[in-house]
């Protein structure tokens, strides 16, 4: 057991430091407990803007609770407590004051299963926009959701039903809209959770392709269960196990030079 | 041996669900064939009259009204509080001591007698600060009481009478929408009520629309509330003509029939002598049952397919 926490912190002081103001989210000895269960041990990280950064990791090591905790969407969860700092724009999340309202709009998320709402795709759109933007007019609010079909890769496939249930279109097409749905609200970090898991192929491929296109714009985080999606796609990569990270860096460095024998077991399937 | 129980057990289930069916159709059957002569086109459009003559006896326009009114007004009542609690329920209320006992006073509401809520209402509608609703009693001396019967009166009765019927079924419409739906509105930026207001509640519409329709129900159906908080007159008592919209405020405190208090008057079994009417009058009334049932299930059905 020390053994294995002092090779985690020599593989951290490896990393070399990154100045503040590339850093989206910069997280500090952050433990987390479901009730008496801790879930998440001292993690150190930081995320840097415009890039993706991939969470990879056997299920049940923590990586969607940190990702979770990023929009406070633990919140909803009564039994939930956590310890250390995670901040965004300089500013401590995790505390009392922080509002998760105005977190949340800063910090878009995608979740596992599409989860459009059981109305018509222009309303899908149209409900976090009126909810944000309070005052906004008519053709503005047609101008962002054309905008942001439009980024999601979806306009062309969905213009002529606009008006028609969310939940009459496929699987992949609906993830499509979750994006879409995320980006009406301006945020400048979009966390997703293993988006891709309930889809094809083809689907899949969409969704990536989408990624790799919008991080110039947004700070993409994304757990994912897929090593071979996290090597296609991603820029960065932590490895979760059992609520620790135990290696973090760069795609290349971790994908080519595994330094754990945990992480080479994992990346060959053994574990 | 094993097949010869498996035989029994089933042709007694077979058996059991079959005296089901019989027995509602029978019923069904015999109010046509007891009814169906008295039922015609003045049958439905005319006022009825406290009469011993059959030819005299009119038709089912008020009754059906006084039907229609309670109906109404009783569920505008019942549903927004009944909204609210289930919301309460589902998404506020921690478990805690007085969580349980909201939850089993509901449960016990829901087992009190009808004619024991009217005859509370009774209690209480008749205290002089209640009189707007009904009116107050004139011409006894040294009476200060309200009459106690009356639309508006009968109406509240029923509100609290499908009170817990309608928040169970709003509350098990709302605990059906998906975590995830919530989870996507919070992600979102949204609050927790515009999450509740803009996606929970759309997303349960169609339980809410079977709450209602469950709710109107039991208060068509019902007959000792409106016994005692309608009273005893199988005409409308306010001024006349009752439908006029210049009268309707005092149509509504004033006292008249529905249905189920038609077939009571009119049948030999309860203070009338025209069997007829009342079975007539009980054809119309299950077919509005049905009707609503119907619509009920075809909106339950249709829900459930949506969401798979």
């Amino acid at each position: 057991m020390i053994s294995k926490v002092q090779t985690e912190q020599a593989v951290f002081d490896r990393e070399p430091v990154i100045p503040e103001e590339k850093t989206a989210i910069s997280i500090r000895k952050v433990n987390a407990w479901y009730g008496n269960k801790q879930v998440l041990f001292d993690v150190n990280m930081q995320i840097k803007k415009h890039r993706i950064m991939a969470f990879i990791g056997p299920s049940g090591c923590g990586k969607t609770t940190l990702l979770r905790c990023f929009n406070r969407m633990n919140d909803t969860i009564r039994s939930f407590r956590l310890e250390g700092t995670i901040k965004i724009n300089d500013t401590d999340i995790t505390t009392k004051q922080a509002d998760p309202i105005s977190i949340r709009r800063k910090v878009g998320m995608v979740f596992q299963q599409p989860n459009s709402f059981p109305m018509s795709i222009h309303r899908n759109l149209k409900l976090p926009i009126t909810e944000n933007f309070p005052n906004i007019d008519k053709a503005k609010i047609e101008q962002i959701i054309k905008q942001k079909l439009q980024d999601a890769n979806l306009y062309d496939e969905v213009k002529d039903r606009i008006n028609r249930s969310a939940l009459k279109i496929s699987g992949g097409q609906q993830q499509r809209l979750c994006i879409a749905r995320m980006l009406t609200i301006e945020p400048e970090i979009l966390l997703f959770d293993e988006p891709c898991s309930a889809l094809d192929p083809l689907s899949t491929n969409k969704i990536e392709d989408l990624l790799v296109r919008i991080k110039e714009k947004y700070t993409v985080v994304i757990v994912t269960h897929n090593i071979e999606q996290a090597r296609r796609i991603a820029d960065d990569v932590a490895f979760f196990y059992e609520g620790r990270i135990v290696e973090s860096g760069t795609a290349e460095n971790i994908f080519l030079v595994p330094q754990t024998e945990l992480l080479e077991r994992y990346l060959s399937g053994k574990i | 041996m094993n097949k010869i129980r498996d035989s029994l057990q089933q042709s007694f289930a077979w058996l059991s669900a079959l005296i089901t069916i019989v027995a509602c159709f029978s019923i069904i059957v015999f109010l046509f064939l007891k009814g169906y002569k008295a039922i015609s086109f003045e049958f439905l459009t005319t006022n009825p009259n406290p009469t011993f003559q059959a030819q005299e006896a009119g038709g089912i326009l008020s009754p059906m009204a006084g039907t229609f009114l309670i109906t109404i007004i009783g569920i505008l009542i019942a549903l927004p509080w009944a909204i609210a609690t289930a919301i309460y329920l589902s998404e506020y209320a921690k478990k805690n001591l007085i969580t349980s006992y909201l939850k089993i006073a509901i449960d016990v509401l829901s087992g009190v007698p009808t004619i024991v809520i009217a005859i509370f209402g009774v209690a209480l509608f008749t205290m002089p600060a209640f009189g707007f609703l009904s009116s107050m009693i004139e011409g006894i001396e040294g009476a200060n009481k309200a009459f106690g019967k009356s639309f508006f009166v009968c109406s509240m009765g029923m509100a609290v009478m499908v009170l817990p019927y309608v928040i169970k079924t709003c509350e098990e419409a709302v605990k059906a929408v998906p975590v995830s739906y919530r989870e996507a509105s919070l992600a979102l930026g949204a609050s927790k009520r515009s999450t509740i207001t803009k996606v929970v509640l759309p997303s349960a519409k169609r339980g809410i629309i079977t709450a209602v329709i469950l709710g109107m129900g039991r208060i068509i159906g019902d007959t000792a509330i409106v016994w005692l908080l309608l009273g005893g007159s199988i005409r409308m008592t306010g001024p006349q003509p009752w439908w006029h919209f210049a009268n309707w405020l005092d149509t509504l405190k004033n006292t008249g029939s529905t249905l189920t208090t038609y077939i009571f008057f009119n049948s030999p079994a309860g203070e009338g002598n025209k069997a007829e009417l009342a079975f007539g009058a009980s054809i119309v009334l299950i077919i509005i049952i049905i009707l609503l049932n119907t619509v009920a299930d075809f909106i339950g059905s249709r829900g459930a397919v949506k969401e798979e």
